[in-house]
């Protein structure tokens, strides 16, 4: 009986040790740092402790009352243990004493019966509890799971099946002899499934805190496995219920749910780990210094990049006392968002780019920083920039004195020598005219290498992305005429017709003088080249969005395979060794260039001996509708008699900086005011234009985004009132607004981000522009024009011009410049009126009112 | 008053081209002042007023940009045409030369014929 007592009190003793090693892991998950995976593991063997007591307790029950099973049950409902029925003998007992000791067992044996249902049901809830939310966690991995082979995926869902349905079996209860067999082979490949992947999992962890974590997980795994097994074993052993089947179910029941539980667990973690570790390498590896900057500008975090660019050591989490600004003094954490250019040192110039970083419950959790060091490039800029001007001061400066001396050589050649020389053979003539033409072919090819250089240098430019664009409002019929009247007598002398028929009054596009004329003259040259007898004709198209100018010519045509090919770089049509291509092939390519940079394109068709048509296509400005609206004269008398302050010549010159981020303004004024310029500052559109009428400046910078009123909205109200019509404005905005900006009539545009020697270059340019006069076009009856507004117009620079019709249109304007219009509304149809000024005016950027003299 | 053209340039070669372009001016009174770089340049100007100069800008000691500059900013000089010679390349912009004072710019090569014409429309003579 002692022994019995001993063996019986193992159980519990073992039990309690299990549940107290259970307690001392959730202990150890709750010091870990705060994730789902430790979350997950504290539930997880919080329950599988829960599952652990239910089953103590049970057991616990069993050794002091004996199992349901040990009991016999008796007619007449007795029932009496089973290690009792000594005493309960019939032969030996008095019946009297049996039947005591046995109502007494039976007692005790329908309250150990609801207790023993109880735990067991407590064993059940909390496994069910359990497994439903993990399960479906699992369940749930397994459908998003990255191996999306289908067999994979069903042995995933056979196990889950399967799991669920072993749980139930418990409570089910196969009968028979086949339910051994089945649960073996059925349960047992699902366990040994589980505890291979977490095997898996662990033998590939690579950090030791993955390592720590995974062998957790597993330990959680094995312990109730073991401890079931063995309490089982034990508590079946000591009542004499040790079978096979028992042994099994309880084995692998115990050890499937758990580890169902600890794979998904693993898995979810897994994955988010799998991220973490990918965002952790891309931290650590990378070549671009990065920093992750708290909330107070101290810096969290620093990859090797960083470490290794600022000369500081690893910076762990504890340490708080770095401060951003120590290492880049320029650093300003205003905007949450900017790139900027921060200059380092001496000599290091850094981009960077910030950007804020939000928690997902929406908590700024500070700023990553990611910089770089872009001196190597600015000083390979900086280089291709000094070859290319250094190049072309070398080579030319040698040429010009080869072309320039030659052709004085021909000059004296045919002026003074030539003329005193009696030639007395023929001999001698045929000597005297090949130095003649010899002298032509020094000059001809100086020309020649000087286009060449020309070229290289130009391309070279473009794609450095040097080349200063000068962009304009241009008309391209007169680009056109002067194109052609420069190559006049080249044309003229291959004894070929040129013929300009392009549409009369071609709209004004925004564009780059120098480079269309350079376009023309190759097209044209290109032409002349190829083509023996004949003509070339250009032409022109006008599509909704753009005007495509054609050069066409009856030559020898291209062929179809080479029609790309000419755009390319050093290409000549021909075969080099026969036809001696001339020119450099850089022709068409820089054309190509800058056509790109209009935004157009060009391209050719041709035939075989038919001819070849090189067209391209610049975009047109987006065009501010006139409005044929009418005005009250008054109201335009009172909206245009702006209190205006004469600007004394000699007074500084102001500038007024609309711009609503701060640093930017700042920045702006820093770079002005030495300059000699008084700076005032405005935060937004409303306010620069309340500021433009109070105080008008000299010129304003500004911004396009900013809030009440924005950049172009203000430009637009400044251009439709004659007192500030003039201003000069630069705009900062980016590329794509180029073409809107010219449309309203600004200035200069320049590109964000600002370079404040850039912006000082471009202030100081305009403000040393002259004082141009503006003309005024009056179409009406001469009264009407009262002498009020004669006088306001005159004092802001407008020259007036008067006429009664639009007949008189063409005699009276002769292609000036008109910046506005005002038509008596009474007289005249708005809609005829703008076609009619169409025709004789270019109506970029003019204001055209019509004014009504009610009042 | 006599009319005299001064040409600066560091290059040897180049200052004999613009003397053998504009020489025959000579022939019309005009006095030829030749310049090595913009320091003698600068006091050639200084000393002898010309009405006309073509000056290279990229000299040693002081730069075409500077010396012009120096002269137009000087309120008691006036009356100086100042042409600067120019390899394309540079990074000269027809604002950046105007906002140093220069008249007008000329690339290299250059035309010796149109120089001379050139020349002979800023001094007023009659070729």
């Amino acid at each position: 009986m002692n022994d019995l007592n001993l063996l019986l009190d193992t159980p519990r003793y073992m039990a309690l040790f299990v549940v107290i090693l259970e307690f001392a892991l959730i202990a150890f998950a709750l010091a870990q740092p705060r994730n789902k995976i430790r979350n997950g593991f504290i539930l997880s063997t919080t329950f599988s402790t829960c599952y652990l007591l239910g089953g103590a307790m049970s057991g616990a029950m069993i050794r002091t009352q004996g199992s349901a099973s040990n009991y016999l049950s008796r007619p007449g409902g007795e029932c009496l243990p089973v290690d009792s029925l000594p005493i309960c003998h019939q032969d030996s007992l008095d019946p009297n004493l049996i039947g005591q000791s046995c109502l007494d067992a039976c007692l005790q044996i329908n309250e150990f019966q609801i207790l023993m249902s109880a735990a067991n049901w407590m064993r059940f809830c909390f496994v069910f509890v359990y497994l439903l939310p993990f399960g479906a966690m699992y369940f749930y991995y397994a459908l998003g799971g990255k191996r999306k082979d289908s067999a994979y995926q069903l042995i995933k869902y056979i196990c889950f099946f399967l799991a669920t349905v072993s749980l139930f079996s418990e409570k089910i209860r196969f009968r028979g002899e086949w339910s051994t067999p089945v649960l073996m082979f059925v349960f047992l490949p699902c366990y040994i499934y589980c505890i291979n992947v977490i095997w898996r999992i662990w033998m590939n962890s690579k950090t030791p805190d993955e390592s720590k974590r995974n062998g957790l997980i597993l330990i959680s795994v094995f312990i109730p496995i073991v401890s079931y097994t063995i309490l089982d074993l034990i508590l079946d052993k000591s009542l004499g219920l040790l079978t096979f089947d028992a042994f099994y179910v309880h084995a692998v029941n115990g050890c499937l749910t758990t580890s169902i539980i600890a794979v998904a667990i693993t898995k979810y973690g897994l994955l988010k780990l799998d991220l973490e570790r990918a965002a952790e390498d891309l931290f650590q590896n990378m070549n671009d210094p990065v920093m992750l900057i708290r909330d107070n500008l101290t810096v969290a975090r620093a990859n090797p990049a960083a470490q290794n660019f600022f000369g500081i050591p690893e910076i762990s989490n504890a340490d708080r006392r770095l401060y951003i600004q120590t290492l880049l003094p320029h650093f300003d954490a205003i905007s949450p968002r900017f790139d900027s250019k921060i200059a380092f040192g001496q000599n290091h110039r850094i981009y960077s780019c910030s950007n804020s970083l939000v928690s997902s419950d929406g908590q700024s959790t500070g700023h990553i920083l990611i910089m770089r060091d872009v001196t190597r490039e600015r000083e390979l800029s900086t280089m291709k920039t000094e070859f290319t001007s250094t190049v072309s001061h070398e080579l030319r400066t040698p040429l010009t004195s080869i072309l320039g001396f030659a052709r004085i050589i021909q000059k004296r050649l045919n002026e003074v020598i030539l003329p005193q020389i009696e030639v007395e053979s023929k001999k001698d003539q045929r000597i005297i005219n090949q130095v003649e033409s010899n002298l032509n072919v020094v000059i001809q090819e100086g020309q020649r290498l000087t286009e060449i250089i020309n070229d290289v240098l130009d391309i070279s430019k473009m794609e450095a992305g040097k080349l200063e664009w000068k962009f304009e409002s241009i008309s391209l019929n007169e680009l056109v005429s002067q194109s052609c009247s420069e190559l006049a007598a080249e044309i003229k002398s291959k004894g070929i017709a040129c013929e300009v028929s392009l549409d009369d009054n071609l709209p004004n596009v925004v564009a780059d003088t120098e480079r269309i004329s350079q376009i023309m003259r190759n097209l044209m040259r290109n032409a002349l080249k190829f083509t023996d007898s004949g003509r070339i004709m250009i032409k022109s198209t006008l599509t909704a969005q753009d005007v495509i100018i054609s050069v066409k010519d009856t030559g020898i045509g291209i062929d179809a395979q080479d029609k790309e090919k000419i755009f390319q770089k050093y290409h000549q049509l021909g075969e080099v060794l026969t036809d001696k291509p001339t020119g450099t092939g850089l022709g068409l390519p820089i054309c190509r260039e800058i056509i790109e940079r209009h935004g157009g394109k060009i391209w050719v068709e041709s035939l075989i001996d038919v001819g070849s048509s090189f067209s391209f296509s610049l975009p047109l400005p987006l065009n501010k509708s006139i409005k044929a609206e009418t005005t009250k004269l008054s109201s335009l008398l009172s909206q245009w008699r702006v209190p205006k302050q004469k600007i004394n010549e000699h007074a500084a010159k102001s500038v007024l900086i609309v711009e609503d981020e701060l640093h930017i303004r700042q920045l702006l004024k820093q770079a002005l005011e030495p300059t000699g310029v008084l700076v005032f500052e405005a935060s937004d559109g409303l306010d620069g234009l309340n500021k433009i009428r109070a105080n008008p400046p000299s010129l304003v910078l500004v911004d396009v985004m900013m809030p009440k009123l924005n950049g172009f909205e203000m430009v637009a109200a400044l251009k439709n009132d004659p007192s500030t019509m003039n201003m000069p404005i630069i705009m900062l905005t980016v590329v794509d607004e180029m073409q809107r900006a010219f449309g309203l009539g600004v200035d200069r545009y320049l590109k964000k981000p600002i370079e404040p020697e850039k912006v000082v270059q471009e202030v100081h340019a305009l403000l040393n522009r002259e004082n141009v006069i503006r003309n005024a076009l009056f179409i009406g009856d001469p009264g009407y024009g009262s002498s009020d507004l004669l006088t306001l117009l005159q004092s802001s620079n407008h020259h007036i011009v008067q006429i009664q019709g639009l007949a008189e249109l063409s005699s009276s304007i002769k292609k000036q410049k008109v910046h506005i219009v005002l038509v008596q509304a009474s007289e005249f149809n708005a809609t005829e009126v703008i076609d009619e000024l169409r025709k004789h005016i270019d109506l970029d950027n003019v204001l055209v009112k019509f004014i009504s003299n009610e009042t | 008053m006599s009319l005299k053209l001064l040409i600066c340039d560091d290059e040897p070669y180049i200052r004999m081209l613009l003397e053998q372009t504009l020489e025959d001016l000579e022939d019309e009174d005009v006095e030829l002042l030749v310049g090595k770089n913009g320091e003698e340049g600068l006091n050639l100007i200084l000393e002898h007023r010309p009405q006309l100069v073509f000056m290279d800008v990229m000299m040693p000691k002081m730069s075409g940009f500077e010396v012009c500059k120096t002269i137009k900013l000087d309120k008691k000089i006036e009356g100086i045409h100042i042409v600067l010679l120019t390899a394309k390349g540079q990074e000269m912009d027809r604002e950046k030369g105007l906002s140093m004072g220069a008249d007008n710019y000329i690339t290299k090569p250059f035309d010796p014929d149109s120089l001379y014409e050139y020349a002979c429309e800023q001094l007023g003579i009659d070729d």
